[in-house]
């Protein structure tokens, strides 16, 4: 394949076919998400997320070829600290990988056998029948490939230790070979899926199985020994796409799972989206209920946004080192992070009278207000600090005017100005400038990282964008800086490509691109008060925790249909990362689930990135902006 | 020694246009009236559901002509929904050229009962046993208003039943297609599922632990608008290598240049494709698409026989009579033991660009195509 022009562009970690590239792409930071200490090895693990969280990546990172290049690369610069963080965890050392990550992806045919037409216990002995076969053929692949010995000619070096032995019963004797497991595994696998994939007729009924997850038994330190020793110190089995499985199969893997005795290490990755409707409605932080084991990837990343930040700008900063055609060592560098230039102070001195005039016409012949004029008169800052200033201000007094309480008309002092001109206001005020007077509002890392709504493919894809631009730019000897308004023009294609892609990509499309239409317009007319009564805006909706309750309750749901597919829909927002849900949060008394907009929508709408800002929802509200749209109570006002 | 394969339609049968009439003509209106035929159709809003009825109307006789119906229900939420009432419209027009009677309908189930894609699976079902076949002279399944994940179970489980027969005539089967490019534009999936499959039976040895170390080589058939459907398609496959082919030549000279600009960030960018791979066959021959795909994946499968051979995957997100090409190859290697599968990413509906005034003028202009697959003529 050719080399990266763009590197941000590379599909995702599967796509990156070359170990190297993989580990030099890597963000060391990925690993904050795993728990500390033994219980990595000792107890099960299970990673939930939306598409193009980084599951993938994260499982590929303990594959035998990924830990031997790694330990090969580890006096590299650029690999010196994910091997330290490795090494910390103890999956490698200076002798070598300490780890047998066996990788199974159940993104393969097991959801067909439960169309086979027979009954569920048979259809249970199927499934694990090939669970079984696969996992043993991957695990004595990967056991070769840590020892650097070749497949399939060395399996005869493989011997069978007795957890196995016991686990598979009559199959396999003390004698046994990998060969002889190779061997029984691809029968297996060839029997059961030469009967799946044929046109009908053949016969299923003698078709293999198995009572139990019986390869579990891997997972012991001595169960799969080479030359009589152990491959490694510990055994992980990675099992990725979990939500391919049905819900019978898949209930049934992780009822075993969770019946493991302790010291078997197995990790679990799927989506969201294999919860159903009533599971899905659960995600988000909820206190004290998450049982340990479960990590979901958005929500951890929600708690921690700087350490998510610093993630993301270290895969940048390695996916811009990458280019063939450029020499460049970091994003942030290209982007422009400010509007202090002298290209953006002509546009700020435009807008400073006529947002003076139009104060001086609101206050009209009030004294109230008249140091507060005095005093932004008299500051000194740069144009842009003065157009805020301004704007500030007026916000301010349409909040005085707007407060109808007050009994006295005593002038307000220049303090009360400073007082309350807080940094969320500054910022509505910021929000407003840029909106107003076609000022660049999304620019720099910073904002690049939050549109990113915890979703690093969310992020590959707008940095991708703009690391285009700066890559073209440089080939045509031009400034490789890119500016805010470019930045900001990029990213408004980028979101309105995702409002547009709604319908396609989601399960109830158009309903779901209903909803979060009327909720963004909801949300931009709160945020657009004159007195920004939101500030800096308002970019979700919550409904209460009671309410949230209702839609998971099946007697509710078969009573109030229409509620039914409300929750459908609420769920397919939710499982492709278009609404991010919070559980419990506190307000007026009561606990909310809030449903913020994907950052990204919110860029469309021009609201901003913060997440302060939401109002809560009656559920008839939101239904019938779901089917008929909402419709705004008075006018917008910007 | 390799065993030498055969290129089954090397020589083949395909007509269109005043071709087709003349050819129904010959074919059909000359023959005993006893005899019958069978058209296999979709239930669908697409007026060219009517396409390949009417044709076979101007030389049969009501009697003489059976339907099968091909019902699959999308869900009461699918997007298509709100075409009902062209749906019915098509049904009304259906009936007044065959008798009620002689219209059998069968239902193919799209989602179980939890809410999974089962629709090719399913659809593969439809028909069991080569004596639901027997009864006719010539079988045409009209797939102009079957989605792929329809009509390829279909027509490949048609092929496979008619194969097995040896000890008398089998019947003759034929595909028709409507093509009107106008009409394709206007009609868009919404809705596309969150993950690509394989289409059954056409699952090869992809999917295999034991073949895991085989390298993937994939064979996508682009056609517009589908960068999403190529993204998920790709994810599920994961390929070492990619040979997209490009509708070439084609009515408009300039579409497959079109098709590389607008694919140029998905092949180059994310994928990084060679611009070598690209495999090239006439926009309006699958029968081409077949030779080129056959041939590619053969050589793949011989080149890479040092590795232990290789995994081919096709998807057809292209015109309906290229992706039958593909379906051809498909079905032949497959009963060569070639390790073949055909990927794809189903949506949850169909949806009218526009308004619905002028479907029925559009319907006028398309183009019926006949490809004949089995049967008499390559005897």
């Amino acid at each position: 394949m050719r080399e990266p022009r763009n590197p941000f562009r590379l599909r995702a970690s599967e796509a990156i076919e070359s170990d190297t590239t993989f580990l030099k792409l890597f963000g060391p930071g990925m690993l904050d998400l795993l728990p500390t200490g033994q219980q990595l090895w000792d107890k099960p693990q299970v990673f939930r997320s939306a598409p193009g969280a980084g599951k993938s990546s994260l499982l590929r990172l303990f594959t035998p070829s990924v830990l031997l290049t790694l330990h090969s690369f580890r006096r590299n610069d650029d690999l010196k600290e994910l091997y330290q963080k490795m090494a910390e965890m103890g999956v490698i050392g200076e002798e070598g990988p300490q780890l047998l990550g066996v990788f199974h992806s159940c993104a393969r045919n097991y959801a067909t056998l439960e169309d086979l037409e027979f009954d569920p216990a048979r259809k249970e002995r199927l499934l694990f029948g090939l669970l079984n076969a696969r996992v043993i053929l991957a695990a004595l692949r990967s056991a070769l490939a840590l020892r650097r010995l070749d497949y399939p000619s060395d399996l005869g070096r493989i011997t069978l230790g007795s957890s196995v032995l016991h686990a598979f019963g009559s199959t396999f004797s003390a004698g046994s070979t990998g060969k002889d497991m190779h061997r029984w595994a691809t029968q297996l696998e060839g029997a059961v899926c030469d009967a799946i994939d044929s046109f009908g007729g053949s016969d299923l009924k003698s078709l293999p199985g198995s009572e139990t997850f019986s390869a579990l038994s891997l997972l012991q330190r001595d169960s799969l020994l080479i030359d009589k020793k152990p491959v490694a110190e510990h055994v992980l089995l990675l099992l990725d796409d979990v939500h391919h499985l049905t819900h019978r199969q898949r209930s049934r893997v992780l009822k075993v799972v969770a019946e493991l005795r302790a010291g078997v290490g197995i990790w679990l990755a799927e989506r969201f989206e294999a919860l159903s409707s009533d599971e899905m409605l659960s995600s988000g932080t909820a206190e004290g209920r998450d049982y340990e084991g479960e990590i979901l990837l958005e929500r951890f990343w929600r708690e921690h946004p700087r350490k998510f930040e610093t993630v993301l700008m270290n895969v940048a900063d390695r996916r811009a080192s990458a280019a063939v055609d450029v020499e460049i060592t970091s994003l942030d560098s290209c982007l422009q992070a400010s509007l202090d230039g002298p290209e953006w102070i002509e546009r700020y001195e435009v807008a400073i009278p006529t947002i003076r005039e139009r104060v001086i016409k609101t206050v009209g012949g009030r004294s109230l207000f008249q140091a507060w004029i005095q005093a932004q008169e008299n500051d000194g800052g740069t144009a842009r600090d003065r157009a805020i200033g301004w704007r500030t201000l007026e916000i301010l007094i349409h909040r005085e005017i707007k407060n109808e309480q007050r009994s006295f008309d005593f002038p307000l002092s220049a303090s009360d100005l400073t007082e309350r001109s807080d940094s969320q206001l500054k910022a509505a005020a910021e929000l407003f400038l840029s909106q107003e007077f076609n000022l660049p509002y999304y620019f720099g890392t910073r904002k690049l990282a939050t549109l990113a709504s915890w979703n690093i493919e969310q992020f590959m894809r707008l940095a991708g964008d703009e690391f285009e631009e700066v890559v073209s730019s440089r080939t045509v000897r031009r400034v490789a800086t890119l500016d805010a308004g470019r930045q900001d023009a990029l990213l408004r294609v980028a979101s309105t490509s995702l409002w547009s892609e709604i319908p396609r990509r989601a399960r109830n499309g158009e309903k779901v691109l209903k909803l979060l239409e009327s909720i963004g317009r909801f949300c931009r007319q709160r945020t657009y008060e004159p007195s920004a009564s939101y500030d800096p805006g308002v970019t979700g909706i919550a409904i209460s925790m009671q309410d949230r309750e209702s839609l998971q309750d099946e007697g509710f749901l078969q009573r109030n249909p229409d509620y039914s597919v409300l929750a459908d829909v609420l769920a397919a927002a939710i499982a492709n990362n278009l609404l991010e849900p919070r559980l419990d949060s506190k307000a007026k008394g009561s606990s909310w689930m809030v449903l913020n907009l994907n950052r990204l929508l919110c860029v469309t709408l021009d609201l901003p990135l913060g997440y302060g800002g939401w109002k809560e929802q009656h559920l008839r509200d939101l239904h019938a902006w779901m089917t008929a749209g909402y419709k705004p109570k008075q006018a917008t006002l910007l | 020694m390799k065993p030498t394969r055969t290129d089954r339609w090397a020589s083949y049968v395909h007509v269109s246009g005043d071709s087709l009439h003349i050819f129904l003509q010959e074919h059909l209106g000359t023959q005993d009236r006893n005899k019958k035929s069978c058209l296999i159709v979709g239930k669908g809003f697409d007026p060219r559901m009517l396409g390949g009825a009417t044709a076979l109307r101007t030389v049969l006789g009501p009697e003489q002509l059976s339907i099968v119906m091909l019902v699959f229900d999308e869900g009461p939420t699918s997007p298509s929904r709100k075409y009902d009432g062209l749906v019915q419209k098509n049904i009304g027009m259906l009936t007044l050229m065959v008798p009620a009677a002689q219209i059998q309908e069968r239902t193919i189930s799209m989602f179980s009962s939890e809410g999974r894609r089962i629709t090719s699976r399913s659809a593969g079902s439809v028909f069991r046993s080569v004596d639901e076949l027997m009864g006719f002279s010539d079988i045409f399944v009209d797939v102009s208003s079957l989605p792929r994940s329809v009509y390829f179970p279909v027509v490949a489980k048609l092929l496979h039943l008619l194969d097995g027969i040896k000890d008398c005539t089998p019947p003759n089967l034929f595909v028709m297609v409507s093509e009107n490019a106008q009409l394709d534009r206007r009609i868009v999936e919404e809705g596309i599922d969150e993950d690509a499959d394989y289409i059954h039976p056409f699952r090869g040895a992809v999917e295999r632990e034991s073949a895991a170390g085989r390298p993937k080589v994939w064979f996508p058939l682009l056609g517009e608008n589908q960068g999403v459907q190529l993204t998920r398609i790709y994810d599920l496959i994961n390929p070492a290598e990619i040979c997209p082919l490009l509708p070439s030549p084609s009515m408009d000279p300039r579409r497959g240049d079109n098709l590389v600009v607008e694919y140029r960030e998905v092949l180059f960018d994310q994928l990084r494709v060679e611009t070598r791979n690209f495999i090239y066959a006439s926009e309006t021959n699958a029968f081409e698409a077949y030779r080129q795909l056959r041939r590619a994946i053969l050589h793949y499968a011989e080149a890479l026989e040092p590795l232990g051979g290789s995994n081919a995957v096709i998807s057809a997100n292209s015109s309906k009579l290229l992706s039958v090409g593909a379906l051809l190859a498909a079905y032949e290697l497959k009963c060569d033991t070639v390790d073949i599968a055909i990927a794809h990413v189903e949506a949850h509906g169909y949806v009218l660009r526009d308004s619905d005034d002028d479907l029925d003028r559009l319907a006028t202009e398309s183009r019926l195509q006949c490809l004949w697959l089995s049967g008499s003529c390559y005897a």
